[in-house]
């Protein structure tokens, strides 16, 4: 009974502790847990013509490329500002085309500073091929933080995609839905 | 000059329990006066048939009529026992006193060097009473936990909370716990703490934690929008419902009485989390979709507090 104020003022410490778990004094944070960007539908020509649109990562034959830019926000890019971001899931989502044409995808982005790809998300064909028409291509992500592929709040990705001529002859269009989870801190001694 | 140290041994010997008052007739009549409000008879002669009242002189801490009979109760509390040790008739009675065998009336320690008074004062260092017992262990007793009024009630206004109304609880001096209802524009909430006072006085410096939270609140109303599918239309679900709540810690200081009306003003930082339970979604010119689903703000900001508090 004598210790019972003690202990609400422990117990209140405690949940305080609890509270700001992960984060550093003196600082603020936001956390998103899911940021989705849905990309307008694009053209994947089964036999680009571009040089860019040519496959750099993915080296088998009828392979084709695009590239996207996700802005997530250049407030991210501030002096003072660590940001966690995590791709958590990707897929395409056909708008023409049978996804089942799709024998191999991978996902990389670029590396600003360094100038490298970074691989972020992959798909495989399942064995054997569904029967029936498939109109998404769901991609196993990393889950590693993409925060230093940020220039100015923008992820450049590439997705490179391995068609089967007999499902996708012609190519396909397709949106790109990614999905991210972020943390973003603003340490105030920083700033 | 004399007096002092008459009155320091007086004030050993009530704290010690032990009669040797007697020892010193001369110095122990002025102490008598000083220890206390001796009562009067007890400073009065006694009669010369003191001695049938012998067992008034039973070891009761608070009974004066054990100092009529001349003699030295050996309690405490009768420091007036000593006093009229020059006059005869007490001696006498003192004597007799002595000579009977009831050892609650051998207490003829006025009598001077009577052997058998010194006996007497031997026996009852032997067994000491009930009453000396008691009084050696008044001094020992533990200052209460609590001597300021327990119930109070205070209003006060600041960050994180914008105004609250408290009800305070003391259950010791030091500590108090506070809670009640909270109103931060957006919503109603409920908040409490504990408040830690190590002094106090008429300035009195706290130490304080507190924790609160608002109730689910629909903070769309005060979002004004154009109503044709502006940006603050595109975030309206996002405010659909708001959790909120924070923690804090203050250093403080109260001004007034810590028994009756008093102001406070605490400083220090609070931890505030804030989290939208809902999906946002904008389109841009290009036709990407992006949308924002449960953000949650988390900070340490500065607390500051104002306010007053009454003490019933």
């Amino acid at each position: 009974m004598r210790h019972a104020p003690l202990a609400a003022a422990a117990a209140l410490l405690l949940a305080a502790g609890l509270a700001a778990c992960g984060q550093p004094f003196l600082s603020a944070r936001i956390e998103v847990p899911r940021i989705r960007i849905v990309q307008p539908p694009t053209e994947f020509p089964a036999l680009p013509v571009d040089p860019n649109l040519v496959c750099a990562i993915v080296q088998t034959p009828g392979c084709t490329a695009q590239t996207f830019s996700f802005d997530i926000g250049s407030e991210l890019d501030q002096k003072g500002v660590t940001t966690d971001l995590r791709l958590t899931a990707l897929s395409l989502h056909f708008t023409r085309g049978d996804a089942r044409g799709v024998r191999l995808a991978e996902v990389a982005l670029l590396d600003p500073q360094a100038g490298t790809t970074t691989l972020v998300a992959r798909y495989a064909r399942p064995v054997p091929v569904p029967a029936g028409r498939m109109t998404d291509v769901v991609m196993t992500t990393s889950g590693a933080d993409l925060s230093p592929f940020l220039r100015s709040g923008t992820l450049d990705a590439r997705v490179e995609v391995a068609l089967d001529p007999v499902y996708l002859p012609t190519g396909f269009a397709a949106s790109v839905d990614a999905t991210f989870s972020a943390k973003v801190t603003v340490d105030y001694r920083e700033l | 000059m004399r007096r002092l140290p008459a009155a320091a041994a007086a004030a050993l010997i009530a704290l010690l329990g032990t009669p040797v008052r007697a020892e010193d007739p001369a110095s122990s009549a002025p102490a008598a006066t000083d220890a206390g409000p001796a009562p009067a008879p007890a400073a009065t002669p006694a009669p010369a048939d003191a001695a049938p009242a012998s067992p008034a002189a039973t070891p009761a801490p608070d009974a004066p009529a054990a100092a009529a009979d001349a003699t030295a109760a050996p309690a405490p509390d009768a420091p007036a026992a000593g006093a009229p040790a020059p006059d005869p008739a007490a001696a006498t009675a003192a004597e007799a006193a002595a000579a009977a065998p009831d050892p609650a009336g051998a207490g003829s320690l006025a009598a001077g060097p009577d052997p058998a008074a010194a006996g007497s004062v031997a026996a009852q260092v032997a067994a000491p009473d009930p009453g000396a017992a008691a009084s050696i262990a008044a001094p020992a007793e533990r200052k209460p936990w609590r001597t300021l009024p327990l119930i109070g009630v205070s209003l006060g206004a600041g960050f994180p909370d914008l105004a609250n109304l408290n009800l305070v609880v003391r259950p010791l001096d030091w500590v108090r716990l506070y809670g009640g209802p909270s109103w931060a524009y957006l919503s109603w909430g409920l908040q409490g703490g504990v408040v830690l006072s190590p002094i106090n006085w008429y300035v009195t410096p706290t130490l304080s934690f507190q924790a609160g939270m608002l109730f689910s609140t629909n903070a769309t109303r005060f979002v004004k929008g154009d109503g044709g599918g502006g940006k603050a239309e595109e975030f309206k679900p996002l405010l659909q419902r708001l959790d909120y709540h924070y923690y804090a810690g203050d250093l403080g200081l109260e001004f007034g009485s810590p028994r009756g009306f008093n102001f406070f003003l605490r400083f220090g930082l609070c931890f505030v989390v804030a989290k939208a339970n809902g999906t946002a979604t904008h389109v841009d010119d290009n036709g990407t979709a992006m949308s924002i689903s449960d953000p949650r703000v988390s900070a340490w900001l500065p607390s500051v507090k104002l306010g007053f508090q009454y003490w019933f």
